[in-house]
């Protein structure tokens, strides 16, 4: 699943997450799990299956179930338990099989516009490294013997580390802004590798959105 | 010809003032170190040169002419490549690769122009092997030596390096003094490492005193 093109992908995965979020009756979402199946069995071949993940989904989709089982139909109940596991288990297999900027280059060719995706891109990045300073200069903290609880001087040092993050992100920022001024950006952000289709991506776009096709006639 | 001359440079920021009467003057194809205590303002003496910052007087010229408007410092960047003191804020590309490929492909040099200065650097700090790693995910030393091929992807007549042996291992150090003896690029490194300075042996300006 990793060596197909992100664009043919993303373009299979919209298609199939729509046709399967508009189709109405639950023998039509069975017949959309085989192909649902053969992805995932594609992409988690050899890896860990992503428990936590469905676990934390199916915990909100399991108050959509007990609000439809105690006051609505149990066959909407069932219809919306399939539809969104089929969805999410197709945007595993199709959308994490690349990277984040895989997908923003290929949402690039499919012409999303360049300054959302330079913004979502940015963000990725640094909001990784955000995360990081916060969690090095809480373990700071702690070897400094700082223990959090529900005192005041807890909710004044974590209001400090925030305000730190807070000043770090705007310092960064201006920062890395001139490092790209440095090196020439001129708002736009070049790409070096790009995407070559094969014959094998139009075969699984063939494949994938001709199994949506057929189902959605039935 | 002076490649860069600064005359009675003075900076402050908000009202506190970070230099004053600063003047030094580096030739073409000469080498020189800027060292100085600890927020003498070594830093920000090179961001008012690649003008980042507005210094309250004095003089900035690069190659005889005097840097006046955005305009003229656009020109000094993209022909004095500056590597950043912290490597974390001057990589902002997914991979290594990437990261390197930025600047040839930015000056709109074609595929293949890109292909061979991106391989030629790679080569170079034998760092073949980070080709494809993200770079935020790099140790602190490779971070160091990818920023450096970054800004050498530029293809720079000059370079201000600040600090760059820090995080850098016995191997890594070497190579770097290798590449910066045999460079004929001109060369500004801001750095307190005494065994660089006295190892490179060139002219050295310290921050708060006379020029050299």
């Amino acid at each position: 699943m990793r060596g197909i093109d992100p664009r043919f992908k993303i373009v299979s995965f919209l298609f199939l997450a729509w046709s399967i979020a508009l189709t109405e009756s639950i023998g039509k979402v069975l017949l959309y799990l085989p192909l649902v199946l053969a992805t995932s069995f594609l992409f988690f071949r050899g890896r860990r299956f992503p428990f936590k993940v469905f676990l934390f989904a199916d915990s909100f989709i399991l108050l959509v179930l007990l609000t439809q089982l105690f006051l609505g139909s149990k066959e909407v109940a069932l219809l919306v338990f399939l539809r969104s596991n089929e969805i999410l288990l197709l945007s595993v297999s199709l959308l994490s099989s690349s990277s984040l900027f895989e997908v923003l280059h290929a949402l690039h060719h499919l012409k999303v516009p360049n300054s959302l995706l330079q913004v979502a891109f940015l963000s990725y990045r640094y909001l990784n490294e955000l995360s990081r300073k916060f969690e090095l200069t809480l373990k700071s903290a702690k070897c400094r013997g700082f223990t959090p609880t529900t005192s005041k001087i807890t909710y004044k040092t974590y209001a400090h580390l925030v305000a730190n993050l807070l000043a770090y992100s705007s310092f960064k920022s201006e920062k890395v802004y001139k490092a790209m001024l440095c090196r020439g950006f001129n708002g736009y952000f070049p790409v070096f590798r790009h995407f070559k289709a094969t014959t094998f991506d139009y075969l699984f776009l063939v494949i994938t959105v001709g199994y949506g096709v057929l189902v959605w006639s039935l | 010809m002076e490649f860069v001359k600064v005359e009675g440079l003075s900076l402050e920021i908000e009202g506190r003032e970070i230099f004053k009467g600063v003047s030094f003057s580096v030739n073409e194809g000469e080498k020189l170190f800027i060292t100085g205590d600890n927020g003498c303002g070594k830093s920000s003496l090179i961001e008012t040169i690649m003008g980042f910052l507005k210094p309250k007087e004095g003089k900035i010229s690069f190659k005889g002419k005097e840097l006046k408007r955005e305009e003229d410092f656009k020109e000094v960047r993209s022909k004095i490549g500056y590597v950043f003191q912290n490597p974390d804020d001057q990589l902002f590309c997914p991979t290594v690769e990437e990261e390197i490929a930025f600047a040839p492909l930015v000056k709109g040099k074609n595929r293949e122009e890109t292909e061979k200065i991106v391989r030629e650097i790679l080569r170079e700090f034998e760092i073949e092997h980070l080709k494809d790693r993200p770079t935020h995910k790099l140790s602190g030393g490779e971070k160091r030596i990818v920023s450096i091929g970054a800004v050498l992807s530029m293809e720079p007549e000059g370079l201000i390096l600040d600090e760059p042996t820090v995080g850098l291992d016995r191997k890594r150090f070497r190579k770097l003094v290798n590449f910066l003896k045999e460079t004929s690029k001109t060369v500004i490194v801001i750095t307190h490492e005494r065994e660089l300075i006295e190892e490179l042996n060139w002219k050295v300006f310290k921050m708060g005193e006379s020029s050299p």
